[in-house]
């Protein structure tokens, strides 16, 4: 699932999350969009749409194993953190491939 | 140095919540209605449907990646009856503080939400009952940060600096400048508004999970999300470094690698979608 804003939607895309107008279903999830269902949008009040493809990562895989070493400073010593530590590592590494 | 806050005055005065300048109205008359001792179903589902901006929010937290449910749930009396009273109070609670954590802790808003996915994960696995009230342990745990804030606006300041600049928890920070913590704050105020035993338990201990003796379960599963949720770093609520483990807790749940896995894919989804509420 990916989240793009408005703006950047392209016909083809498909939608992984439906889109309401108030509590109604406007856009369900599966459609595939049209330019004439993205115009449609551009006149909402909706700012994003979670679409099919996998998430751009806002920062790179370097630094997001940087923050992941800070968020885990002091803690080396704990087996169990450690380990669970290298079970994030491979997943953030995986969002990267 | 400055002297300690002391815990009865601190009870007192977190329990008059709807005296409080600071807090919006309609927190208070929501903590009005959690207050009386019989709360109709009809009444709830009134209060919510009677106010579209908070309908629509609530609607789309239950059909969210949150709850992940099949199929729509389109009103606010169809959520109750499939997710229960207590989940919808709970969820008129989390989006009424949304703007609250987001204006006075960056990132608590995300935190939170992330800790309800991660619980409602596990208590899936675990295959509880109500996989959804262990959600609301979650997406509630934190609250007490946002009641402090309130009541404590310049004292907690410094607590949040202090948590800052040294590097140690916020609830460690807390411990050395009030005699009690965000912890005990949000449990105060659960039972104030009759949450269950067990969601006030949750909250109470989930840095301290040793100590539950009702809720053993749910606040191992709140304790372990708060730290998965923390190890990815989603939303920064105050610090960002990973809290101590309890291994009890770890030991609890028997969570298999797998299991860890699925946690963090689904932290994935729900990290984007909970900027959108
Ligand atoms: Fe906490
Ligand atoms: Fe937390």
């Amino acid at each position: 699932m990916r989240k793009v804003s408005i703006d950047q939607l392209e016909p083809g895309m498909v939608l992984e999350r439906p889109i309401l107008r108030g509590s109604t279903v406007f856009l369900g999830k599966g459609v595939v969009l049209g330019e004439t269902a993205i115009s449609r949008l551009r006149s909402m009040e909706i700012e994003h749409a979670f679409v099919e493809g996998s998430e751009e990562q806002p920062i790179s895989c370097d630094e997001a194993m940087t923050l992941l070493d800070e968020r885990f400073r002091n803690k080396e010593d704990d087996p169990l953190l450690k380990h669970i530590k290298n079970l994030v590592r491979e997943h953030i590494a995986g969002l990267y491939d | 140095m400055t002297e300690r806050i002391d815990i009865r005055n601190m009870r007192t005065r977190t329990e008059a919540i709807n005296a409080l300048p600071t807090v919006p109205s309609a927190l208070k008359q929501i903590s009005a209605m959690f207050e009386k001792p019989r709360l109709s179903i009809d009444e709830l589902s009134g209060f919510i449907s009677g106010d579209p901006a908070l309908t629509s929010k609530i609607l789309k937290m239950v059909n969210s990646a949150a709850y992940g449910f099949p199929n729509r749930i389109s009103s606010i009396s169809h959520a109750i009856m499939l997710l229960g009273f207590n989940v919808v109070r709970g969820l008129l609670l989390g989006v009424s503080v949304f703007d609250l954590m987001q204006k006075n802790i960056a990132g608590l808003w995300e935190h939170s939400v992330g800790c309800a996915v991660a619980a409602r994960c596990i208590a899936q696995k675990k295959n509880l009952q109500e996989p959804e009230e262990v959600s609301i342990c979650g997406l509630l745990h934190d609250i007490g940060k946002v009641i402090l804030i309130l009541h404590y606006p310049r004292e907690y300041e410094t607590v949040l600096a202090k948590a800052r600049d040294e590097g140690i928890s916020l609830f460690e920070a807390e411990q050395s400048r009030f005699e009690a913590t965000h912890a005990d704050v949000g449990s105060w105020l659960a039972r104030k508004w009759r949450f269950p035993v067990n969601l006030a338990e949750a909250i109470e201990y989930h840095h301290t999970p040793h100590l539950s003796r009702q809720a053993k379960l749910e606040t191992a599963i709140v304790h372990v999300s708060d730290i998965l949720v923390r190890a990815r770093g989603i939303g920064i609520n105050g610090d960002m470094l990973v809290p101590d483990i309890h291994p009890e807790s770890w030991t609890l749940l028997q969570l298999t690698d797998d299991d860890v896995r699925d946690i963090l894919a689904e932290l994935e989804t729900a990290a984007s979608e909970a900027e959108d509420l």
